[in-house]
């Protein structure tokens, strides 16, 4: 059993899901601060109907991805900053659009439903070397660009009024972000599955969020929750052969639950370490 | 000023002597905001022209280096997970060219408006965890970080007690004077300023009036402003102005 993980399409495997998961969980932050954590899951559906036209019409399904939920993601920005139609309203007519047209363009694409299903839910162990080195690029890509403008990101999603009061582009910066949770989506795409990738981008954020005071500790908490989920979910959907996406999600749900019974939010405490104390003294009384 | 067709705020022509204390008072709705967003080039004017400190935000907005800008409280959503020592550092890092780091004089001199404003003791904390007053007393430190030579601030009084009210006062006045800072205020609650500031401004999508507190505290003015009868009290040789609502 265990020599099968040394074997070289695992690790690789793994490194896949451990650059997109980090991609995503950092976006996440920030998607998930502003309120806008399901417009990345809704970018995600653009990138599946963006792969599954692709298939379609032989075009790489990475380059289809992009390009389509690129534009959206800017549509997306352009609804946002006229503030004629609501977040909410842009995510659902995407979702309902993309969804829409990915079950068409499977349904056409009969002798390749196989490979289209692969983008619902991923298929992280079918990884080829050529995918890999596309994969680590473009997360690693957003993983420098994110760190290269954290404190901008910072200031924005704290305070976008002030932020532009100060002369900083907020405009720039969020399309930024929008465009960073496509490239993401794409990402999870083929290792995740379009339908995971919202658990990817929202749910490390949300665990973090219950024990972090800024940024940097939510950033860091985070990437940890992912790290720890997608090695732990790999290790188990190996052994127990199930998809890899899912068992990570489940892990990641778990891990939710967990948090909330720990967060350092509601005791408002200052550390997890405090509020160890916290719970230990209320157990004790 | 036009927004969405619809004029918000017109005919509007005033100047302000540097450095002088001004406040502007007007019901909700009044264009408050946006005239300060006007000032700094966020928003455009249609038709006509400012200049703000000599230069004009809207084809220069390098301007916004020179002015502090303390937002409505309530624009800022107090559950996202910053550190007070953050926001107030913000207040020197955003104006700075990327990649923004803090120096030592930053650190410095963001420590320094902390003392100021009495949150020293909430350097590492978050600012969920604060009060209003509290909270309002670091937005008031982030725009001083910056050393502005103009400070704008919108409703710095909302939802804060009067202790603190007097303490922001107070140190108002004090940059005024001391540091040659011009100050434009927005606000509801007059009284406590009247005493304090240079120029008062009533204003309700125009100038209704703009002058020393003394010659602009009129009733007929005031009701013209709020819409509503306004009374101007005289007591212990004191003037108050009372029947305007805080809150809306
Ligand atoms: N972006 C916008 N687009 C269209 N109308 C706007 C916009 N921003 C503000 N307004 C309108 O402009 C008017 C003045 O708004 P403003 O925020 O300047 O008022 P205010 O005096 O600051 O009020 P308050 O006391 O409630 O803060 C309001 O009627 C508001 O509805
Ligand atoms: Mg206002």
């Amino acid at each position: 059993m265990l020599e099968v993980l040394t074997q070289p399409f695992m690790i690789k495997a793994l490194i896949a899901v451990i650059l997109s998961g980090s991609a995503s969980a950092l976006i996440g932050v920030y998607m998930v601060l502003r309120g806008l954590s399901s417009i990345g899951a809704a970018i995600a559906h653009v990138a599946l109907a963006g792969a599954a036209i692709s298939l379609l019409t032989g075009l790489d399904p990475v380059v289809g991805a992009l390009i389509l939920s690129l534009v959206f993601a800017l549509l997306s920005g352009y609804g946002e900053e006229k503030g004629e139609v609501k977040a909410d309203m842009t995510i659902g007519v995407l979702f309902g659009f993309s969804t829409a047209v990915a079950a068409l363009a499977i349904s056409l694409s009969s002798p390749y439903a196989a490979s289209a299903w692969r983008f619902l839910i991923g298929d992280v162990l079918g990884v080829t070397d050529n995918e890999l080195l596309v994969l680590a690029v473009m997360s690693l890509a957003v993983i420098g660009v994110i760190t290269l403008f954290k404190m901008e990101f910072k200031y924005i999603t704290f305070d976008p009024e002030g932020s532009s009061a100060m002369g900083l582009n907020v405009r720039f910066y969020r399309y930024l972000l929008l465009v960073l949770t496509a490239v993401s989506m794409v990402v999870n795409l083929r290792v995740v599955g379009s339908i995971l990738s919202v658990a990817f981008i929202a749910i490390p954020a949300v665990v973090a969020y219950q024990f972090s005071h800024s940024f940097e500790e939510m950033g860091k908490i985070s990437f940890l929750t992912i790290l720890i989920s997608s090695i732990l979910g790999f290790l188990v959907s190996v052994m127990l052969n199930l998809p890899t996406s899912a068992v990570v999600g489940v892990i990641l749900s778990v891990g939710y639950l967990i948090s909330i019974k720990l967060s350092v939010k509601r005791r408002k405490c200052k550390s997890i370490i405090q509020c160890f104390r916290v719970v230990r003294e209320h157990h004790i009384k | 000023m036009v927004l969405n067709q619809q004029p918000i705020l017109e005919d509007l022509s005033f100047s302000i002597v540097e450095p002088s204390f001004v406040a502007v008072v007007g019901p909700n709705g009044a264009g408050k905001t946006t005239l300060l967003k006007t000032m700094l080039g966020i928003i455009k004017p249609v038709e006509g022209e400012i200049r703000v400190l000599g230069r004009n935000p809207v084809e220069d907005p390098g301007v916004r280096r020179l002015v502090g800008y303390v937002p409505q409280r309530e624009r800022i959503d107090p559950l996202i997970p910053v550190l007070v020592k953050d926001i107030i550092l913000m207040g020197r890092l955003a104006k700075k060219r990327f990649p923004r780091r803090a120096t030592s004089e930053d650190l410095e001199k963001a420590r320094q408006v902390a003392r100021l404003l009495e949150v020293d003791q909430f350097w590492e904390e978050s600012y969920a965890h604060l009060s209003g007053g509290q909270q309002q007393r670091v937005l008031v430190a982030r725009a001083l970080a910056s050393e502005p030579s103009l400070l704008l601030l919108d409703e710095p009084f909302s939802a804060v007690d009067t202790p603190t009210t007097q303490l922001l006062v107070r140190l108002l006045r004090e940059l005024v004077d001391k540091s040659g800072v011009t100050i434009i205020l927005v606000t509801h609650e007059i009284n406590v300023l009247l005493k304090h500031i240079d120029r008062l401004m009533l204003l309700n999508r125009r100038i209704i009036a703009f002058g020393k507190p003394d010659e602009v505290l009129d009733e007929a003015l005031l009701t013209e402003t709020f819409l509503k009868r306004v009374q101007v009290v005289a007591s212990d040789g004191e003037r108050i102005v009372t029947g305007v609502s805080y809150h809306a």
